[in-house]
């Protein structure tokens, strides 16, 4: 057994290799291994760039991923016009049977889905009540308490301004993501992220029979499907799972979309810091695509909701 | 071996919330750039950077849509180079041609698959969080 002297120097060595070590990170190129030091939530190096800037490329674990908001997809319901479907969100009496981390980080992004539907409509105590589905599952993930609180309050205090809901429940979600990674509980964000995917997609698919725009914004859900199935495909968990070998069968069904692109080149309003861009795109979404898509989405939207 | 196991949890931790501190004060600099018009897409895109490291992501930029990009790293403006791609690897946007500005808006006609790039301007900080927030119109 080692003296308490040679364990305070064995620790002392230790913790001088380790400091040396990472100031060495920080001053030379040799910076994969700082990297992983530094904290498993960073985005660590994993491969060296194949065009585009030179230098190494990072990204998160495999991919850094940008899954599409549900209140863009909210706000392009609310240009359709498309009367109010209470039958397509999750009925709040459901949040009692939500027990793991599973269902309560899945379902606090199907709420907030739901939440960003509602504000569509001048429905506030729907809102309100969807809002506070939300509250809860965060707390009960134990994330409400590092939610800046004045979001809470503003949400309360401007429920019947639609434009503040979106506003407010895209804040929440942002810091919700943003502690999650801080805590290294990237399970729990991919799947409130995945969630509020699901449950975006399965309104929009409802809207879908009676607008083309609608249609086509499912459809250019492809990208953002395979970045949520790689997402997904890191977590090993038998309901994980699942929800991902249906989402795989979904991204067959878009696979077999016909796409088209077209580069142009954008334009660029320097005064205006704005640059718009001309490049074309399309694709078509047939009746059958959109049943097939409801019919698998629904079989996972029910393990998620039941 | 026991103490220095936990001088070793106690020092990763320590440096874990010191990076994350670092990056969260920046994502904070870099929300005065996403005025009230865009919503947040609710996701923070970091990495930390080293010298010419550059990081990664794929997004889509839906049609008839307008979208706004801030980038950061550190509490000043400029330091950060984000670069948009398209899915044939054209480059649609640069801010490094427009004195690394640290927000810019784009108006999208029709759907785009981009590949955003983000390196630090190595003239200007060797080391640090990058931070990317995105950002819609209502």
């Amino acid at each position: 057994m080692a003296s308490p002297i040679k364990r305070n120097f064995l620790s002392a060595l230790a913790v001088g290799t380790l400091v040396f070590s990472l100031a060495s990170c920080s001053e030379t190129s040799s910076d994969q291994d700082g990297a992983e030091v530094l904290t498993d939530s960073i985005p660590q190096i994993k491969e060296n760039g194949d065009g585009g800037l030179s230098g190494s490329v990072i990204k998160y674990k495999g991919e850094i991923f940008s899954i599409p908001s549900p209140i863009q997809t909210a706000l392009l319901i609310r240009q359709s016009k498309i009367p109010y479907n209470e039958a397509l969100l999750n009925p709040s009496s459901n949040y009692k049977g939500y027990v793991n981390q599973f269902q309560k980080a899945m379902n606090m992004g199907v709420y907030g889905a739901d939440l960003a539907y509602l504000s569509n409509f001048d429905n506030t105590s729907m809102s309100i009540e969807y809002f506070t589905l939300v509250e809860r599952l965060a707390d009960d993930l134990g994330i409400k308490n590092n939610i800046n609180p004045t979001i809470i309050s503003r949400f309360h205090e401007n429920s019947e301004i639609r434009d503040s809901l979106y506003v407010l429940n895209a804040e929440l979600y942002r810091e919700v993501n943003q502690y999650l990674k801080d805590n290294e509980r990237n399970e729990a964000a991919s799947l409130i992220l995945a969630g509020g995917w699901i449950e975006a997609l399965h309104i929009a698919l409802d809207v879908a029979k009676s607008n083309e725009d609608i249609r086509k914004r499912i459809g250019e859900q492809r990208s953002a499907l395979t970045s949520l199935v790689a997402l997904l495909s890191k977590y090993d968990d038998p309901q994980v799972n699942q929800v991902r070998k249906g989402l795989t069968d979904v991204l067959r069904i878009f696979d077999s979309m016909v796409y088209s692109y077209a580069y142009e080149a954008p334009i660029t309003d320097e005064d205006e810091k704005t640059t718009y861009f001309n490049c074309k795109s399309s694709v078509e979404v047939t009746d059958a695509h959109v049943e097939q898509i409801r019919t698998k989405l629904s079989e996972i939207r029910t393990i998620i909701i039941s | 071996m026991k103490a220095i196991k936990i001088t070793f949890i106690a020092l990763f931790a320590a440096i874990g919330f010191s990076v994350n501190a670092q990056c969260d004060s920046i994502a904070t600099w870099c929300g005065h750039n996403m005025s009230d018009e865009y919503i947040s897409d609710g996701q923070m895109y970091r990495a930390l950077l080293y010298h010419d490291q550059v990081a990664e992501f794929q997004m889509t930029m839906f049609g008839a849509s307008t979208y706004r990009i801030a980038a950061c790293s550190g509490a000043e403006d400029g330091n950060l180079i984000f670069r948009i791609f398209d899915e044939e690897k054209n480059e649609l946007f640069s801010n490094a041609d427009h004195l690394n500005a640290p927000y810019w808006d784009f108006v999208v006609g029709s759907t785009v698959n981009c590949t955003i790039e983000a390196q630090l301007d190595h003239k200007k900080r060797e080391s640090g969080c990058a931070v990317l927030l995105v950002g819609f119109k209502q």
